[in-house]
């Protein structure tokens, strides 16, 4: 009977899109387009904070627009209308900044200017970026939502059943992890050996300075998206299949290996070229990454070019005469496209952000209980959400404090969990990492029957699963009864199980699947 | 079926667990069917419950009945029941003694220790409903007055699901006073072997444990301890049935009650002093399928309540791996 349930599927094959699917929409929906835009010349410190201004935006609007987030209540409504607008405004007010410095505006140009609006950009770029990372596990299970064509709910449902435990997948996210930093490493060492050539030895410019600070911002974007999501992951006891744990894993390195040729071709791309239709192409190309042949400082720009410039400029050139240098009408095409993608990135963004302000449910019934209902829904709303805003504030005020917060929240939950059953049993049970791996271990059990054909199913108490394994597997019937004995004893029993029978229990795991070894030779 | 669990159990639990072992013995060497009826039958007893038994003639119902009330001890007394079976028969009746010149109340065949009503569907409705106050209550009002019951009153009944004619279907109200229904089931091909080889034999054996014994067992199955997320799990299957559009009547708190004890009683016959989730599973279908009405356009589609019951075990997940 057992044998006539199956594991959910369709959901592996599709990870692989769902990790690489964000990263593909961050870099090539923005940052490509920002590059076409900015000048080369303009300084890394004052192209920073625009960047992490953009980067925050399209992160949060994405993830509302996923989620499907609605923002209740008339003083949410009006604080987060408040602060796209400024958010908005402030990014155009950048990019337009940027763009018509030519190259020669620096932080402490604009800084010395209007040092209140650049202290709001930082101020505003990173109130959108935490918000962005801490959000941002929401982001990949919609995704993967989307994907597959299911419900996030029955995905959860389908991992809880049929699935590893959420230790072996924070163990995944743990390797992910490294992985990153080990690519990171690499990219980072060989960015510096790249700028010291090209930048000391030859004398280049300092987009390798840019290069490298967005690559590291990269990465810490990502080490903390991958660090929420872990900790979602076990807070709600979500688990990760094994296949879909193998597909993140490839992905990922699919990502590294990506950005390590990008960061190569970004480092050794040769300058404009002369006139011809190879070096246009080139140009063309290197306009891709550079944004524009005239980035390098050395070999000098041909004299006919036009060094950086701003977007109405470059859309008169295009309308009144044909540029003299095929590179320079690519030049001005390409800033101008740049711009024209740009813009409908920013206005898609501020739309997705304000969306979620009129997301809201007509009320039904007649006109005056309608504005009642309205009123009344206003202002529970703003309450509620004026509440919500303290909340945050003063839980984030607490875990300020806390570097390590994800590990400390969980360790809450699981010391809670122990507390509250020791609280009932009156007895101590066994830690919280013991209880976790207790409970991980009878779960390799699970895994191992699921092997044997026998398919797990919520329903099926621990004994009754073990007797139809061990209708399959006749030689380790008595181990397995043994084990899932001992395991309902710990669960069920109010008094825990002695050191001794632990061991034993741990013991009797490994003899099943020993057992397996054996008969797979 | 009676797996012990590693570890020593509460020693009251431990006199339960060795009281059960030697009546599956002693019973097994007359009846000749699945030890799990006797189990089931030996909880009710420990649940202070009433048990019935319900399945096809010929598969060893009264010799099960017979066999029980031979290890338990104490007074039995067998009622045969037709349609002209009348409630005195059973409570008792004054009867007029002439030397005295005044009435004598002649106590019923239900003043016993275990009693075994044969066949149960075959007396009238009137005749059924006088066994209400004694299964509930544990005592008989007859002519005004209120009598005790023995303790322990053990009351075993039997019917056949098959026969229509002449047989008068027990009410609803009636089958929630038993705290479950068994289905003994045809023998498998050894116990049928055994049968023939060794035919059961109704001998009139001595009690094989004092009767004073099955009070203190009683009370010792009501300390096992259930787990709370198990106490929600009952609720849990019990509510479904509450909300189930195939169902006319849930199951009552008495069921749930039933389930509780039963679950608890199950777990010291198998040698523990705590529920696991496989104590509920095996003791659901006998103590709730006798407490749920399906609508007659279920009833209609041939869905038996033991199925339904079946099902929404397996519908329900068990507690415990989501920690």
């Amino acid at each position: 009977m057992a044998t006539e349930r199956r594991a959910p599927d369709g959901t592996a094959g599709n990870a692989l899109l769902a990790v690489i699917v964000p990263e593909l929409f961050l870099l090539s929906g923005l940052l490509i387009p920002a590059r076409m835009v900015v000048p080369m010349h303009a300084a890394v410190t004052a192209v920073l904070p625009v960047l992490l201004l953009a980067v925050g935006s399209v992160g949060y609007a994405v993830d509302r627009f996923l989620t499907r987030e609605r923002i209740p209540g008339f003083i949410a409504k009006l604080r987060e209308g408040i602060l796209v607008l400024a958010g908005s405004i402030l990014l155009v007010w950048g990019l337009l900044r940027l763009s018509a410095s030519d190259g020669r505006m620096t932080f402490l140009d604009a800084a010395s200017t209007f040092d209140f609006w650049t202290v709001l950009i930082l101020v505003s770029s990173q109130w959108l970026f935490t918000s962005a990372v801490y959000r941002s596990f929401r982001i990949r299970s919609a995704f993967l939502a989307a994907i597959t064509r299911q419900g996030e709910e029955h995905l959860a449902e389908a991992y809880r059943d049929f699935a590893d435990e959420a230790g072996d997948a924070a163990a995944a996210l743990r390797r992910l992890r490294r992985m990153v930093a080990f690519f990171a490493v690499w990219n980072i060492l060989l960015a510096l050996i790249v700028e010291w050539i090209l930048r000391v030895r030859l004398g280049w410019g300092e987009e390798l300075f840019l290069a490298l600070t967005l690559l590291l911002y990269l990465i810490v974007l990502k080490l903390l998206r991958d660090r929420a999501f872990e900790q979602s992951l076990l807070a709600d006891g979500i688990l990760l299949h094994d296949a879909e744990r193998l597909i993140a894993d490839a992905g990922a390195i699919i990502l590294m290996a990506v950005s390590l040729v990008a960061s190569i071709l970004f480092a050794l791309l040769p300058p404009a070229l002369p006139e011809s239709l190879i070096g246009a192409l080139l140009a063309w190309i290197g306009g891709l990454f550079r944004g524009s042949p005239h980035a390098m400082a050395a070999p000098p720009p041909p004299p006919q070019l036009q060094p950086n410039f701003a977007p109405p400029e470059a859309l008169r050139r295009l309308g009144t005469a044909m540029p003299s240098h095929p590179s320079q009408f690519l030049a001005d095409l390409l800033r101008v496209l740049g711009w024209c993608l740009l813009g409908a990135l920013i206005a898609a963004v501020i739309w997705l952000l304000v969306a979620p302000l009129f997301r809201a449910r007509p009320p039904k019934g007649r006109l005056l209980s309608r504005l009642a209902q309205s009123l009344s829904r206003a202002v529970r709303g703003g309450l509620a959400g004026l509440a919500a805003w303290i909340r945050g504030i003063v839980s984030a005020m607490h875990s300020v404090g806390d570097v390590r917060w994800g590990e400390g929240r969980m360790r809450a939950i699981v010391e809670r969990a122990s507390s509250e059953r020791s609280g009932r049993t009156g007895h101590q049970g066994l830690g919280a990492g013991s209880t976790h791996r207790f409970l991980r271990a009878f779960l390799k059990v699970i895994r191992w029957g699921e092997r044997r054909g026998v398919a797990w199913s919520p329903s099926d108490g621990p004994l009754e699963y073990v007797r139809m394994v061990g209708s399959r597997t006749p030689e380790s019937l008595p181990l397995l009864v043994d084990v899932a004995l001992l395991y309902e004893r710990q669960l069920y029993s109010p008094r825990p199980l002695p050191p001794e029978a632990v061991s034993e229990y741990y013991q009797k795991i490994r003899g099943v699947l020993r057992n397996e070894r054996k008969i797979e030779r | 079926m009676n797996e012990k669990s590693k570890g020593e159990p509460d020693p009251e639990v431990g006199a339960v667990s060795t009281w059960a072992g030697r009546a599956i013995e002693s019973i097994s060497s007359s009846f000749y069917g699945s030890s799990t009826a006797i189990e089931l039958a030996l909880c009710t007893l420990l649940c202070r419950g009433h048990l019935l038994i319900e399945d096809v003639p010929g598969v060893g119902k009264t010799i099960l009945a017979r066999a029980l009330s031979q290890f338990v001890g104490g007074a039995f007394r067998q009622i045969q029941c037709t349609p002209d079976l009348l409630p005195a028969d059973i409570l008792g009746v004054s009867i007029f003694h002439q030397a005295s010149g005044s009435f004598r109340f002649r106590e019923g065949p239900i003043m016993t220790n275990t009693l075994l009503v044969d066949e149960i569907n075959r007396a009238t409705p009137r005749t059924q409903s006088a066994l209400l106050e004694a299964m509930a209550e544990g005592q008989v009002s007859v002519e005004s007055t209120t009598m005790k019951l023995p303790d322990p009153f053990f009351l075993i009944a039997t019917q056949s699901p098959l026969e229509s004619e002449g047989t008068f279907p027990l009410p609803e109200v009636q089958k929630d006073r038993f705290f479950l229904s068994l289905a003994l089931g045809y023998p498998t091909r050894e116990d049928e072997l055994r049968i023939m080889a060794d035919p059961p034999r109704d001998g009139s054996r001595a009690a094989e444990a004092p009767l004073g014994q099955i009070a203190s067992l009683q009370q010792a199955v009501t300390s096992v301890y259930v787990a709370e997320e198990l106490k929600d799990y009952i609720v849990e299957l019990v509510t479904r049935t509450r909300n189930e559009p195939r169902l006319a009547i849930g199951v009552s708190p008495r069921g749930s009650l039933a389930l509780f004890k039963g679950c608890q009683a199950l777990a010291a016959v198998r040698g523990r002093d705590y529920v696991v989730p496989e104590d509920i599973k095996d003791i659901a279908a006998p103590v709730l399928s006798n407490r749920i009405l399906f609508k007659p356009e279920t009833a209609a589609r041939g869905t038996t309540p033991a199925n339904y019951i079946l099902e929404l075990l397996s519908s329900v997940p068990v507690p415990g791996y989501e920690r």
